[in-house]
């Protein structure tokens, strides 16, 4: 596990997979990664879960509202999602090398 | 008598199916002690009857709000499900499938939108499936029927498959191990239109395209209104129902008190039907012949907006803004209803999420929204001075919405949850349905507003006769004078305008006010409360203390808009001077809410 701190922005890189764990947030329009972990509780991953966000789960971003408004991912042969900025920074995901 | 559940994800094309099966009784309802609304159909099948029940879309039986805390009890009171599955998400979707293969009750799979998974390039082997589930699986194409009778030959089926509960882990592998066995899925490029959808999306085609939609909304709304009264409502009450008023108005005979309530005050020796106000006059007048035709125009662009997938896109667009005031995106609906009708609208906000949202929504709605009534009063006032001083009016409704909005987020308690909604792909709605959908609608609004809308023409009737309004404009009048500086005949036009703004207008018509004194009237007058009939229903939904609590904030709202259009815009520097102070007073309120978000998201 990884301390609360790594996933508040960027950071760097993961020991391990040498890829980049970021929040959802963070990534940019266009660009995809894989669903790392959550950072909320057990209700927080449960609705995210019934909704198709699950760990391992390749997303890419198609839009980023201005003035932080949601964030809208397509998950991988499922649906388009949108979340608010709140939630989706609590989303971390990683980008592969 | 049979109940059958028909259940699924959202956007499966569950109510199409639903909508397809059933005929014309179909009946809508709230499920007992909560605000979650489903609906019920009856149809025969081989002699049979049969309840259709549309149970509101879940992702999970794992109950995670309360649309889907209703579906699992509903559970209880099925004999069959009916269990549609989007066959181009089948990895989401067999979680509730399975979930429901746990549960004690048959199920039968239609496997919904079987037409496009190969346009998607997606190949489900249907052989290996069933023997995965061990349930009969129908594909079908709800938009246009197919497979729909087959699924009816399985109305008897009765077998229960109940599958060893399994935790979420457990299940999400097994569903893993299912798609693997049945699913190939043959890469394809983005498809044009999967790119158009983008377009939606994205702030910068996103915004053009969603200004477009609504300004198209309201030229189509429009047409189809004007249009109805034209050609159907006024030809009807001007011909036989004006022939029939008048036999009326001879038998009771001019001045008495049955003439004065049903009939009213006669218009050199006419009946007027917008200035007589009886109740048979201008007391169904208003509802039918004003207000009717433009909601069923409104209701018919409605269901096409919804039906294509294209409302939560607009939810994801304004949701910042929304967010601003309390609300989430999804609460832009009743916003826009209110253009039309306060009243459905009204109604609409008691699908929002919490009793702050319904509370902040219905306020700001009856705020700031103009009606499709008041509109026609604000361009008919002000309209005739120059364009230009409509839109003083809108952009000075703006500004009270943003500004009261902001407050009332501010200073309640509480803060409005984050969207996390399904972006459904476009389609083209299916005609037949949304011409069923806007007769369910209409029917609704008949049934739900126009006893309010008499009722409240008749209570204000009986005030009038009671002297209670010559009260108010005496004890109020020389106060409100002096803030709005408008002469003491428009405050009593206001006050009236209290309960019943097509009178208000009326009244201001030949007062040869400036156009000043229109602006702050006509202003005051669509912040002041709302129609009786959109009150009665606020007091129905958001109870007496709330509503007490939204008409203190309607009325200070009200008294300070009033105020400051009279004393802040008379000359260049005093206008000045108010605009920059507007513009602090949202900045800062703006700063304030973001930090007590953050306050409570830490």
């Amino acid at each position: 596990m990884y301390n609360e701190n790594e996933y508040q922005y960027i950071l760097g890189d993961d020991p391990i997979m040498n890829d980049k764990i970021i929040s959802l947030s963070f990534l940019k329009e266009g660009e995809s990664g894989v669903v790392y972990d959550f950072k909320g509780g057990e209700k927080f991953r449960k609705k995210l879960e019934s909704l198709g966000i699950r760990k391992n789960k390749k997303i890419k971003k198609i839009s980023d509202m201005v003035l932080k408004g949601p964030i809208t991912i397509q998950i991988e042969n499922s649906s388009r999602v949108a979340i608010g900025r709140g939630m989706a920074e609590k989303i971390i995901v990683r980008i592969d090398n | 008598m049979k109940k059958v559940l028909l259940m699924g994800n959202p956007n499966v094309g569950k109510s199409v199916i639903f909508s397809r099966l059933t005929g014309t009784s179909v009946t809508s309802s709230n499920y007992s002690g909560t605000t979650v609304e489903y609906k019920k159909g009856l149809f025969k099948h081989n002699g049979e009857n049969i309840e259709l029940i549309d149970v509101p879309g879940t992702y999970t039986l794992d109950p995670t709000n309360k649309a889907e805390e209703v579906a699992v009890e509903m559970l209880n009171e099925g004999d069959l499900v009916f269990n549609v599955v989007d066959a181009t998400n089948l990895e989401r979707n067999l979680n509730l499938t399975l979930q429901l293969l746990e549960k004690n009750i048959p199920v039968v799979i239609l496997l919904n939108m079987w037409d496009e998974t190969k346009h998607k390039g997606i190949n489900i082997n249907l052989d290996k499936m069933k023997e995965e589930l061990k349930v009969p699986i129908i594909p079908t194409v709800a938009t246009t029927g197919n497979g729909l009778k087959e699924a009816l030959d399985h109305l008897e089926y009765n077998k229960i498959k109940s599958f060893e509960e399994l935790s979420v882990d457990q299940r999400w592998k097994k569903i893993g191990h299912i798609i693997n066995d049945i699913q190939k899925i043959d890469h394809k490029h983005h498809s044009k239109k999967e790119l158009m959808e983008e377009y939606t999306l994205k702030p910068l085609t996103g915004i053009p395209i969603a200004a477009f939609v609504l300004y198209l909304t309201f030229v189509v709304i429009r047409f189809i209104g004007e249009g109805l009264i034209g050609y159907i409502a006024e030809p009807i009450f001007e011909g036989p129902y004006r022939s029939f008023l008048v036999m009326v108005s001879n038998l009771l005979t001019e001045g008495s008190f049955l003439h004065d309530l049903f009939i009213g005050q006669l218009v050199s020796g006419q009946i007027d039907f917008e200035q007589s106000f009886g109740l048979l006059t201008t007391g169904i007048f208003i509802p039918f012949a004003a207000v009717l035709p433009y909601i069923i125009s409104f209701y018919f662009v409605l269901s096409i907006l919804e039906d294509s997938g294209y409302l939560p896109r607009l939810a994801v667009l304004v949701d910042n803004l929304m967010h601003k005031v309390g609300l989430h995106g999804f609460s832009i609906i009743p916003m826009i209803l209110g253009f039309g009708c306060n009243v459905p609208a009204a109604l609409a906000a008691r699908n929002l999420d919490s009793k702050r949202e319904k509370f902040i929504a219905s306020t700001l709605m009856s705020i700031s929204i103009p009606c499709m009534a008041q509109t026609a009063m604000i361009i008919g006032l002000v309209g005739a001075f120059g364009g230009i001083y409509v839109a003083y009016v809108f952009a000075a409704l703006f500004v009270v919405w943003i500004v009261v909005g902001l407050l009332l987020n501010y200073f309640m308690p509480g803060y409005s949850s984050d969207l996390l909604i399904e972006i459904p792909t476009l389609r083209l709605p299916v005609i037949s349905i949304v011409f069923k959908k806007l007769w369910m609608r209409t029917k609704n609004f008949l049934k739900e507003a126009i006893p309010f809308v008499l009722l409240g023409v008749l209570a204000v009737n009986i005030m009038y006769a009671l002297g209670f309004f010559d009260f108010l404009t005496r004890f109020l009048g020389p106060l409100f004078s002096t803030l709005f500086g408008l002469p003491k005949e428009v405050i009593s036009a206001l006050l009236m305008g209290f309960l019943r703004k097509d009178l208000a207008m009326g009244m201001l018509a030949p007062l040869d006010l400036t156009i000043k004194q229109l602006v702050v009237a006509s202003t005051i007058l669509t912040v002041y409360f709302p129609c009786v009939a959109t009150f009665i229903i606020l007091f129905k939904e958001l109870g007496l203390k709330d509503m007490i609590k939204s008409a203190t904030v309607m009325i200070l709202t009200a008294i300070t808009v009033g105020t400051v259009l009279n004393i802040g815009f008379n000359s260049i520097y005093s206008i000045t001077i108010t605009l920059i102070i507007i513009f602090l007073l949202i900045y800062i309120l703006y700063r304030l809410t973001g930090k007590k978000h953050q306050r409570i998201m830490d």
